[in-house]
């Protein structure tokens, strides 16, 4: 057992420093999958491992560009909850950013609610992302929000979007999955909401619609899905622990759509397991076909080159 | 006797900027960073009124030890509350010292200023004490406690009415103020002013009262020091007749007093009589300031000659003279008599008009008593509350903050000195202008329009100096049900648009709302339910929910907080088929993945 642990520790650690040294400046990466899917470890060595197939973090960001990182902070909840991204994952995303030779890495969100700080602090993401030398943005004062307009909208022509997620250099969406309430699950797509300044007008016309809409606009250079903690009812704020087991999953993906649709098979596939909240099909998330429609990306897994890696 | 006074004036000064900076501090927390240990020595429960109503909203003996130590105190050495403790009359202190800066200062000594405020700021004069409108408002400040009026009690209490202006003018301008400085920043690509949580504004017309208070607190204080606390303030008339009797007194000596004036000119209570070498002592504050002045050591603190007889100890009463209010108003024993009638009548006809025009804006709007579900609401969630906001739906009511207990309890005992709007962090509380009807005129009520009220926040009950929101711990807090979300299915855009929206199930915190099949299944729409008892009315379905002009969810106040029930899964109205939950198998291979 020692000697297996301590070969692929190795292996591991050759991966993640081999890869970025030999990897950089090049964008377009020879052999380098469309998606990674992982499990097992923690949500942080998940990604070290991730990203390292991927490409490494040079593939995304390049030296003096401005990263912005969009995880899900929405809730007064704490990690354990499943409610919000898991802070390591979070802390580790700024790490690696710099390393690559990000300028400045910033991290907000419009959280559900007012008590942006507080919100940020019980997340640990605050924590995590000032220690890795980020720096933390509010997201709740409507001056950081600017009217755009979405060309190719079909429900939602004009937004008002914040500031970091117009025209950032790179942008990285880090959403959870997770039960809700309203759109069954909530994932990469559904975590975009956070960017924008009026939800209620999203939720009183066609919201499903209104979230596809939204992704024709938003840039993103990668979507990082934190299924480490799946919380499979009482979403998306939480009732309890119990009700997020540890399933150690996470997907990279530079698809958005396609990383959903990988999520909602992890969330059938854990909820079937668990007997908690529903297995729902990609059919029942009414914003995935619109999405693919619009042509953001693509439900079918088989059109992409996907990795699928299972650290032990 | 002079050292005596210098130290006590430095001793006055220093307790009084330190306690002043403590009760501000807990104002200009806009961004809520205040320790738990300051919560827990509260410097609020350091004042008079505040914690007498405390004491009489079931606070205890304890609540009520600022109320007890300064009535004491007054007894023995006269009205140390005022001058050393009372935040209103130290701010009228520190506006006073600024009307008289340009008299003194370099620059504008010989500029129209300084000559303005020299001629009409610097020389105050002795006045008689106005015991009639001193009584007066003593009285029905009495009245309004006893009657339960506290609202009215709250613009002439000296706290409250410093409440006011720091709460409604103070808090709201440096909230402002630091989220502009944070917008700027933060246009510029600098993060490191935060910007300001909520939504700070105030309604106008509280800004505009606040600053009416102000501006005639300013001008009073420079043209005649303390009159407010010698004419209208209601604790400074108890305490003044307190410090009557009180067993020590400060006063002239008359064998070394030459009448030259320069005590009566410094004193702001505007007590002494130089000519006729007389102490009025229940209008000093006790803020020493006279010796200071005195060329030939005259003023002194000395034992009450009467107190001295009574224990025996006979010092020569002629030597120094106590005000004597008896030989003032001598002449005038009928007016006296009739004088507490005619003041307790009068307060309570205010009393009686306050709760007959002031019945609350929304108050006994017709209409709601119609719809058998709300009827049904009330049987099992308990009797809501009376008032409602016009243009909302007339099944909304106002609610209570968490901790207030009852609408009596709550409107009984809050003077509106604001410090829990202060306080509130999703800035919800604002001043009610007839909310609560006209006798709960600034009596904060919870504005959903602008938040929710967070549901790990209990910073008013913490905040709260007289018992209005009582103290309840975070846990506790979580469970209070202070409303009822009551849904229409009519209004909701599930119903009328046949869209997702399920925002207000998302938003509960308490698991409250379930979204259940709606329609056709195969079209798999879900509208929200609500589980009344789970439900603790902290309104963010009632903030988040999308329609307009009337929303689709309203939290119905509750007029008596109770308990809310723990969601279960028995409560499920959409049951699911069970499954006993499965270990999952450690899984080693690559079809770990299901796609």
């Amino acid at each position: 057992m020692k000697r297996r642990e301590f070969v692929v520790k190795t292996a591991l650690g050759a991966a993640a420093v081999a890869f970025p040294a030999a990897l950089s400046g090049r964008d377009k990466v020879e052999g380098a999958p469309d998606m990674t899917a992982l499990k097992g470890g923690t949500a942080a060595e998940m990604f070290e491992r991730g990203i390292a197939e991927m490409g490494g973090m040079k593939r995304f960001v390049k030296s003096g560009q401005r990263v912005v990182l969009k995880p899900n902070i929405g809730w007064d909840r704490g990690p354990e909850f499943g409610a919000n991204t898991d802070p390591e994952l979070v802390g580790r995303i700024v790490k690696h950013c710099f390393e690559a030779g990000a300028k400045e890495v910033l991290c907000f969100d419009h959280t559900c609610g007012n008590d942006w700080d507080h919100r940020y602090k019980v997340s640990g993401i605050e924590d995590a992302v000032i220690s890795n030398g980020g720096k933390m943005i509010a997201g709740n004062t409507e001056s950081m929000f600017e009217e755009c307009d979405i060309p190719h909208g079909v429900v939602l022509k004009r937004a008002q979007v914040h500031k970091l997620a117009m025209n950032p250099d790179v942008f990285i969406n880090i959403p959870v999955l997770k039960h809700h309430s309203g759109a069954k699950v909530t994932c990469a797509l559904k975590n975009y909401m956070g960017c924008i300044w009026d939800r209620r007008w999203w939720h009183a016309h066609d919201m499903p619609q209104c979230i596809a809409d939204y992704a024709t606009f938003q840039k993103t250079s990668l979507t990082i899905v934190d299924a480490y903690r799946v919380m499979l009812d009482h979403g998306p704020r939480g009732k309890s622990p119990e009700f997020a087991p540890i399933v150690k999953y996470q997907i990279i993906s530079t698809d958005i759509v396609a990383a959903d649709a990988a999520s909602i098979h992890i969330f059938s596939e854990t909820a079937k397991q668990y007997g908690m909240g529903r297995p729902y099909t990609i059919d029942d998330i009414k914003y995935m076909r619109p999405a693919e429609k619009l042509g953001v990306g693509t439900c079918d897994l088989s059109k992409l080159s996907v990795k699928r890696i299972v650290l032990s | 006797m002079g050292t005596l006074f210098k130290y006590l004036r430095r001793l006055r000064i220093l307790v009084a900027l330190c306690i002043f900076a403590l009760i501000s501090v807990q104002f200009l927390d806009i961004y809520h960073q205040l320790p738990k240990s300051y919560y827990m020595l509260n410097p609020t429960s350091t004042q008079f009124a505040p914690s007498l109503l405390k004491m009489l909203a079931g606070g205890g003996i304890i609540a009520g030890a600022a109320f007890i130590t300064f009535c004491i105190c007054a007894l023995l050495f006269g009205r140390a509350y005022c001058s050393f403790v009372c935040p209103f009359g130290i701010l009228m202190d520190i506006l006073r010292r600024i009307a008289l800066f340009p008299a003194s200062s370099k620059f504008l000594k010989n500029a129209f200023v300084g000559k303005f405020c020299a001629k009409n700021f610097a020389l105050l004069r002795y006045k008689p004490s106005r015991t009639a409108l001193r009584a007066f408002f003593t009285i029905i400040a009495a009245v309004f406690i006893i009657f339960g009026y506290s609202a009215l009690f709250g613009f002439i209490d000296p706290y409250s009415l410093y409440g006011k202006i720091m709460g409604s003018i103070t808090h709201p301008a440096v909230a402002m103020i630091a989220d502009a400085a944070s917008k700027t920043a933060y246009a510029h690509g600098l993060y490191s002013i935060p910007p300001v949580d909520g939504d700070p504004t105030i309604p106008l017309a509280a800004f505009a009262f606040a600053l009416f208070v102000l501006l005639a607190i300013s001008a009073l204080s420079a043209f005649r020091g303390r009159f407010y606390c010698n004419t209208i303030c209601p604790v400074g008339g108890l305490l003044g007749l307190l410090s009557s009797v009180s067993l020590f007194k400060i006063s002239l000596d008359k064998n070394k007093c030459i009448s030259c004036g320069m005590c009566e000119r410094n004193c702001k209570a505007e007590c002494i009589n130089s000519k006729a070498k007389t102490l009025d002592f229940s209008k000093c504050v006790l803020c020493f300031d006279c010796s200071l002045k005195c060329p030939r050591n005259a003023i002194k603190y000395s034992l009450n000659p009467k107190a001295a007889k009574l224990f025996g100890m006979d010092s020569k009463p002629e030597s120094s003279a106590i005000a004597s209010r008896e030989k003032k108003t001598s002449n005038g024993n009928m007016t006296r008599r009739a004088f507490p009638v005619a003041a307790a009548a009068l307060a309570a006809l205010l009393c009686t008009a306050a709760k007959k025009y002031g019945m609350g804006k929304g108050k006994n709007r017709r209409g709601d008593a119609a719809c058998a579900k709300v009827e049904a609401i009330d049987a099992k969630c308990g009797e809501p509350t009376p008032y409602g906001i016009p243009g909302v739906r007339e099944d909304k009511r106002l609610t209570l903050p968490p901790g207030a207990e009852s609408l009596d309890n709550y409107l009984e005992h809050c003077t509106g000195c604001q410090i829990c709007t202060a306080a509130c962090k999703a800035q919800i509380l604002k001043p009610s202008l007839g909310e609560w009807g006209l006798a709960g005129l600034m009596q904060p009520y919870m504005d959903f329009e602008s938040g929710f009220c967070l549901h790990s926040c209990h910073d008013c009950s913490k905040a709260c100096p007289t018992g209005a929101i009582k103290f309840v711990g975070g846990k506790v807090k979580r469970t209070i049900k202070i409303g009822t979300a009551v849904f229409r299915k009519s209004l909701c855009v599930v119903k009328t648009d046949g869209t997702d929206c399920a925002a207000c199930a998302e938003h509960c915190p308490v698991q409250a709302i379930e979204m259940v099949p709606f329609g056709k299944l195969e079209n798999s729409l879900y509208i929200p339910h609500v589980h009344e008892e789970v439900c603790i009315g902290c309104g963010a379905c009632e903030n988040i929910c999308p329609v307009r002009p009337h929303r689709a969810i309203v939290v119905r106040g509750l007029a008596k907080q109770t308990k809310a029930k723990e969601f279960n899964e028995s409560m499920r109205i959409y049951k699911r088929k069970e499954r006993a939950p499965k270990p999952m198998a450690p899984s080693t291979s690559a079809d770990a993945f299901p796609f």
